[in-house]
């Protein structure tokens, strides 16, 4: 079993070695009132939380006062539904999220643009645009010319030369 | 050679010593010589432990018979734990970065959820 448990990857379920080797993790009510505060969105569900994710948990709110005041809106506002997600659904959002910081700096700013200018659409346009189009005309026409130069392939014009 | 030869001397003195002890002796010293060897035996098959505790586990391991194997479970169960605690501080280190960084992006956990819109986002080709 101890060998099962080590040699579990550490991205697919929960290894039985980290469920056993992690310690028992306070209730909500012996939290000091300073990580009650952050963590409030979780207060309701925190007793039924296991201990591996308690003390994820904890560590999260030992990370938040490092935050900018934009992060610290983003992560309350996130650590509700974030926690209501199944543990499959969780693993499989962490390995995009990883592949997504894989790809090159310039790759994740255009990403993130175009997602902005996604989310700000409204449903119909959205499923219209996905059908019947390209993401790179979600992004201003300058960048729209440059896009395929960052991704490694010249423009026509350039490429005669 | 001095040395050799008080040997000797030494030798013959016992040898002719010996010839005199009488058979009742002779009985009760080998009786004394077998009793020491019996009970030279037991500390050689202890099990070698070092520092103060020698005393103290040859005690108890006369007294409590499993004693040892309690202690070796023991140690294996101990060694368990810090194996498994130690993988487990390294999962939650990993997880804990992660988390922090997904959860405060400007990409949303939806959107790393739904696979197809994300290729389609990557996609960087411009349009026909």
């Amino acid at each position: 079993m101890l060998c099962l448990a080590l040699c579990a990857p550490v991205h697919a379920e929960t290894p039985a070695g980290v469920l056993l080797g992690t310690p028992p993790q306070p209730a909500w009510s012996q939290l000091d009132t300073g990580r009650q505060s952050i963590l409030a969105p979780l207060a309701a569900s925190w007793d039924d939380m296991d201990n591996v994710q308690r003390r994820k948990w904890l560590g999260l709110a030992d990370r938040y006062p490092d935050l900018s005041a934009d992060e610290r809106l983003r992560m309350q506002s996130r650590m509700r539904d974030w926690a209501a997600l199944s543990h499959e659904q969780r693993v499989r959002a962490r390995d995009s999220y990883r592949n997504f910081r894989q790809l090159p700096p310039e790759q994740q700013a255009r990403l993130r643009q175009k997602w902005q200018a996604y989310s700000q659409l409204p449903p119909e346009e959205q499923a219209r645009l996905r059908a019947a189009g390209k993401s790179s005309q979600l992004l201003p026409p300058a960048q729209t010319a440059v896009a395929p130069t960052l991704s490694g392939t010249l423009p026509p014009s350039e490429e005669k030369h | 050679m001095n040395e050799e030869r008080f040997a000797s001397r030494i030798r013959q003195a016992l040898d002719q010593g010996n010839e005199d002890i009488s058979p009742a002796i002779a009985r009760r010293l080998e009786a004394a010589r077998n009793l020491a060897l019996a009970r030279q035996k037991q500390p050689a098959a202890e099990l070698a432990l070092a520092g103060h505790g020698i005393r103290l586990g040859q005690r108890l391991g006369r007294r409590l018979p499993h004693f040892r194997q309690f202690l070796a479970i023991l140690a294996l169960l101990l060694g368990m734990w810090l194996s498994l605690y130690w993988h487990s501080l390294r999962y939650h280190q990993e997880i804990e970065a992660t988390d922090s960084a997904l959860l405060t992006d400007d990409l949303p956990p939806d959107a790393l959820l739904d696979d197809d819109l994300l290729e389609w986002l990557k996609d960087d080709t411009p349009e026909q």
